[in-house]
């Protein structure tokens, strides 16, 4: 720790020292964090719980609860995410980031499982309600699994990054 | 001041934006020990920009907790990118004023990119 005495007195530093401690501290900030453990059960969860609903709104032919299934799945996530985001002590910007390619293409086998898992169910008991549960179910899953993957991953870059 | 900007010559205040700059808010616990400053330094580098309008603090909660978050305003933002460029203008004229003398009268003890940003 720098004293407040020790502080006032280093004032003096060069355009070059000024622009190399601007850039590490930006890029300090901007190093992804890795979400806490109950973020990829959390969105399994939420994702199950929302496809239940919808199946069940199918089913009993409630087709004006969808929109609202669709805002409260909006609304969980947004909460899960903010939560999540500050749990590090750093929320960050919403930049564009580039998905790895295996994390994009466990994301495609999380959708071709839950489509089968969706027909599967249904061509086994011919109820949208069952199918599209287990859809959920499979798709919450899988979800968890790609954002444990992706966790993964950032814990190795922050850790090759401190090294 | 060549686009400098005074606020931000001081390295403490000038680390403590930088970083606010790369995220959206941080924690101030975060930001102290980035900085590597005691609570009171940082305390009164955030009092100093918020009062400049550089910076905002958010108190809230986290269960029972008091939590301190800090982030840059748009201000804030735009001043640093300012003063960076500025900044980055100098380098490259101490740098270019460098390698000329250096190339001019032999290399003896030429400082590239060190000059006085004050």
């Amino acid at each position: 720790m720098v004293d407040d005495q020790q502080h006032e007195q280093s004032e003096e530093f060069t355009p070059a020292q000024a622009l190399e401690l601007a850039r590490r501290a930006r890029a300090a900030a901007r190093r992804p964090a890795p979400m806490p453990w109950w973020y990829g059960p959390g969105v399994g969860a939420a994702l199950a719980g929302y496809c239940a609903a919808i199946g069940q709104s199918f089913e009993r032919q409630a087709q004006w609860l969808i929109p609202l299934c669709v805002a409260a799945l909006v609304a969980v996530l947004a909460a899960i995410v903010r939560v999540a985001t500050r749990s590090s002590g750093v929320a960050a910007r919403l930049e564009r980031t580039k998905l790895p390619p295996n994390v994009l293409r466990a994301l495609g086998l999380t959708v071709l499982l839950a489509v089968l898992a969706w027909f599967g169910t249904w061509l086994a008991t011919g109820e949208q309600g069952w199918s599209m549960a287990v859809a959920g179910a499979v798709a919450g899953l899988a979800v968890w699994g790609v954002i444990a993957m992706a966790n993964r991953e950032i814990k190795e870059q922050s850790m090759s990054s401190e090294r | 001041m060549n686009g400098l900007d005074p606020i931000l010559h001081q390295p403490t205040r000038l680390t403590v934006l930088a970083f606010l700059s790369g995220c959206q808010e941080a924690e101030f616990s975060v930001v102290r020990d980035y900085c590597q400053v005691s609570d009171s330094v940082l305390s009164k580098t955030a009092a100093g920009l918020e009062t400049a309008g550089y910076l905002r603090v958010r108190k809230g909660y986290v269960g029972k907790r008091p939590r301190t978050w800090l982030s840059a305003t748009r201000q804030g933002r735009t001043l640093l990118t300012a003063h960076l460029a500025a900044l980055q203008q100098l380098a490259a004229a101490a740098e270019a004023a460098g390698s000329a003398s250096g190339s001019g009268a032999g290399s003896d003890g030429s400082e590239s990119g060190s000059g006085d940003a004050g």
